[in-house]
């Protein structure tokens, strides 16, 4: 079976097939993940056209290295935040509220039976979603701002207060 | 690779919970964590997301890959709030493509250069200025001149939005290109504005005519009932009075009467109006 990489080059040479393999791949969990982040199911539709629009035209682009998943998710959430921009306001999913995530990507494989689960798990929503936009959803603080719909300033203060929470919990 | 990491993978009961958006949130985020780098579990995935859903989805993305991609006037005019679909109507207009711009511009220039006097100058630009406009609305909705007035006839689109929508453009494109040229008129600036309602009221007769008969002999009758006016005007010597206050209303007027009457005549354009022949 061929690779992400070879089918990404491949869909860069303009094959329709290798696109559609590609698609049968990545789009299942892409709209699941985005479809934890937005309420609304026509809006997450969207932005993974937009995503799959995005990767037949810039596949070329893609410099090769991490993981193909990666550079799609890149994508499909900031596809997310433009189509969330022009639809404001927008009931945020009960789900994208109640997110959480790890201070390092990786610590998050796990992490629920650790001590840091249940730190995370202890804190307010509003505070574990910032912490998920900028960690795990790889967002600047800005981007965060756009996806949970807060400014960017607010992102940067629950950030402060997140870090202090957890380190209480964890020392 | 740590051996905790190894050993952790999505078991299927939590990709249900998760693609239900059941799953507690912190295991939620660790899954997504996991799914990023982890093609197995992908995978894993693949069968509790909405098959039909995203055989949709896909369907919408293949349109939008084989839909041609826009040209530079589409964009500058979506850019400007235009919606895409009329953007692409305005530029298969032949108008857009055609060399009638730089006619209307030719003219204009020939009609200064030959009146040397500067009230001749004023009087044929101002007589000549309304015209111009009059011939793109005629070249553009012909069947004579329209290349796709076939598909257009056949289109399942309201054809009186359509011609409006066209003239709109016409209009606007004239604007454009003659009011510079009446700003260079001597010593009458207000020329510069003063043939925009008498252009206004005449492709609005014409609209109407056209609902009757062909439009291009519509603009043809129109047009040259305009000229007989402004020279019947000239000869009389109070051809000045016909763009002053007062005639300016009167061409509001028409324009707005024409208008009425081709809103009322309109279901003639989309069953058996002149021009759809």
């Amino acid at each position: 079976m061929a690779t992400d990489a070879e089918l990404l080059a491949a869909v860069a040479a303009g094959d329709r097939r290798a696109f559609a393999d590609l698609y049968q791949r990545h789009a299942p969990w892409l709209v699941l993940r985005l479809g934890r982040r937005c309420a609304d199911p026509g809006l997450v539709d969207e932005a993974v056209q937009d995503t799959f629009v995005a990767v037949w035209q810039a596949a070329k682009k893609w410099d090769g290295r991490g993981e193909v998943a990666a550079w799609i998710w890149g994508i499909g959430v900031r596809r997310l935040i433009d189509r969330l921009r022009k639809h404001r306001p927008v009931v945020m999913a009960e789900a994208a509220r109640e997110l959480v995530a790890s201070a390092e990507e990786q610590v998050l494989v796990g992490v629920e039976y650790g001590e840091l689960g249940r730190a995370l798990s202890r804190l307010s929503p509003e505070l574990r979603s910032v912490i998920e936009a900028t960690v795990l959803d790889g967002l600047t603080t800005k981007e965060a701002g756009r996806l949970l719909g807060i400014p960017a300033g607010t992102v940067k203060s629950r950030m402060v207060r997140a870090r202090a929470a957890l380190r209480e919990e964890l020392v | 690779m740590t051996s905790s990491e190894a050993a952790w993978h999505v078991a299927g009961p939590v990709c249900e919970l998760y693609a239900q958006g059941a799953l507690d949130p912190v295991i939620a985020a660790s899954v997504e964590a996991h799914v990023a780098a982890c093609a197995d579990c992908r995978e894993q995935l693949t069968p509790t997301a909405d098959s039909t859903r995203l055989h949709a989805i896909f369907a919408e993305i293949v349109d939008r890959i084989d839909a041609p991609r826009a040209n530079l006037v589409e964009r500058v005019l979506q850019w400007f709030g235009v919606r895409a679909d009329i953007a692409r109507l305005l530029v298969i207009t032949p108008i857009v493509r055609s060399a009638w711009l730089l006619a209307i511009a030719a003219v204009l220039l020939f009609a200064l250069a030959a009146a040397s006097a500067d009230e001749r100058a004023v009087l044929g630009f101002l007589a000549v200025a309304p015209l111009a406009p009059l011939a793109g609305v005629a070249i553009a909705y012909g069947s004579r001149t329209d290349p796709v007035h076939e598909l257009v006839v056949a289109a399942p689109f309201d054809k009186l939005r359509l011609l409006l929508i066209r003239a709109t453009a016409v209009l606007a494109v004239s604007v454009l290109v003659i009011t510079p040229i009446g700003a260079f008129v001597e010593d009458r600036s207000a020329a510069a504005w003063q043939w925009l309602l008498p252009a206004l009221a005449l492709a609005a007769v014409t609209l109407a005519l056209a609902e009757r008969i062909d439009i291009t002999v519509a603009a043809g009758a129109v047009g040259a009932t305009w000229l007989a006016i402004v020279v019947g005007m000239r000869v009389n010597h109070t051809a000045a009075a016909m763009f002053g206050g007062l005639a300016q209303i009167i061409f509001a007027i028409v324009a707005v009467c024409a208008g009425l009457a081709a809103f009322v005549g309109r279901d003639r354009f989309n069953y058996s109006g002149g021009i759809w022949k």
